[in-house]
């Protein structure tokens, strides 16, 4: 056995975990190499030095039965897991939510769309009015042009504030109403999993 | 061998063969992890949860290599986890911050004087590892207390052989200083 074999065996040999034959092996080394053996003697010395006041039996039998304990709540290792979140669509739970949510979707886009179009209207008509005002080349009635055009911005702010307000309320509707559809499908396919061991203890009790 | 045995009864369903495991590295575990965590309860939680996890990932380990380190790497994962959550909370105390929970470990079967000496002893070790670098310490531990050679060291914390022997010589040198009362070069 070489030096580099006597060193890589130290602890086992040191433990008394070789078994005979490795053992004595190591001991004629030991015996007729001088390097080997201070290498040793300086192992049990940190040996000693790091356990030095240690309390002895830190794993008794009192820490092995609740490690078996423990163990003999698990499931055998690699054995299958337990059965995955079971989902069940049922249509009579989803479908009405769903629905709902379209028509939420579609009536937004239709809200939006009327409202928009208002403001366009409104917008293009007091434009015209504005342009033959100036057409006509009244300067005088530039106080007249004055007023219609703020009028006309005036009569489109209020059409996008209520177009927001509105907007405002959908998006809140809309908001529950996808809460409301993810807590129905949290609700029917939540996973059918073991209750925890001390959940366990407490239902026996 | 006999864990080797073990470990394979245990993947056929024989549960109760892993009381053979325990027995068998419960010991140097809660020893090691004494001496990373600073307090014999944390140690023990640790070391449980560690053979509890070892359990129910039997079926990954690779049974070509030897179960210690790998257990030890579980234990170490853990304890590293439980100390980043005990530094969270303020009463929270880490090895080497002086006043050791150590000293209040029970001895049930020395006399008094004999405890007092040894609280004396473990607190001294205590203060010495604890003002080593933290890998440092670790090998230390895990040679000394754990009992494991280079090859299972470099396992357990997955670096080269080569590091382990470096480290090992330099925390050696470090912990002789210390426990001389010299000052060493950090």
């Amino acid at each position: 056995m070489s030096c580099a074999c006597i060193e890589a065996l130290t602890m086992s040999y040191l433990s008394g975990e070789l078994a005979g034959s490795a053992a004595a092996e190591v001991e004629r080394h030991l015996d007729r190499c001088p390097r080997c053996r201070q290498h040793y003697a300086e192992e049990l010395d940190l040996l000693a030095a790091l356990s030095a006041g240690a309390p002895a039996d830190l794993a008794g039998p009192s820490f092995t039965a609740a490690v078996m304990a423990d163990i003999a709540r698990l499931p055998r290792p690699g054995a299958e897991p337990p059965a995955a979140a079971e989902i069940r669509f049922l249509p009579w739970t989803w479908l009405p939510a769903l629905a709902a949510a379209v028509a939420l979707v579609v009536g937004l886009g239709l809200s939006w769309s009327r409202t928009a179009t208002e403001v366009a209207a409104a917008v293009e008509a007091q434009t015209g009015r504005a342009a033959q005002i100036w057409a006509e080349g009244a300067g005088h009635l530039a106080r007249e042009w004055y007023e219609t055009a703020a009028a006309a911005l005036s009569s489109s702010q209020s059409l996008i504030t209520q177009q927001s307000s509105a907007h405002e309320t959908l998006i809140r509707i809309a908001t529950a109403g996808a809460a409301a559809l993810c807590l129905l499908l949290i609700a029917r396919c939540r996973p059918r999993l073991p209750l925890p061991n001390h959940r366990q203890e407490e239902l026996k009790a | 061998m006999q864990v080797a045995d073990a470990v394979e009864r245990c993947l056929n369903g024989d549960r109760a063969a892993y009381e053979q495991v325990v027995v068998a590295h419960g010991e140097q575990l809660v020893g090691v992890l004494l001496r990373l965590l600073g307090n014999v309860e944390d140690a023990r939680d640790v070391a449980q949860e560690a053979f509890v996890r070892a359990y129910q990932n039997l079926h990954r380990y690779d049974r070509r290599r030897p179960f210690k380190p790998w257990l030890f790497q579980i234990a170490r994962n853990l304890a590293h986890n439980h100390l980043k959550a005990r530094g969270r909370r303020p009463e929270g105390k880490l090895l080497g911050d002086g006043e050791n929970a150590l000293c209040t470990v029970p001895s049930e079967t020395s006399s008094p004087v004999q405890a007092v000496l040894a609280d004396e002893r473990r607190a001294a070790v205590d203060r010495v590892l604890g003002r080593l670098r933290p890998e440092y310490r670790e090998v230390l531990v895990l040679r000394y207390v754990g009992r494991l050679e280079y090859e299972e060291i470099a396992a357990a914390l997955r670096i080269p052989v080569g590091t382990v022997k470096t480290w090992l010589n330099r925390a050696k040198g470090q912990f002789r200083k210390l426990a001389d009362g010299t000052e060493i070069d950090e």
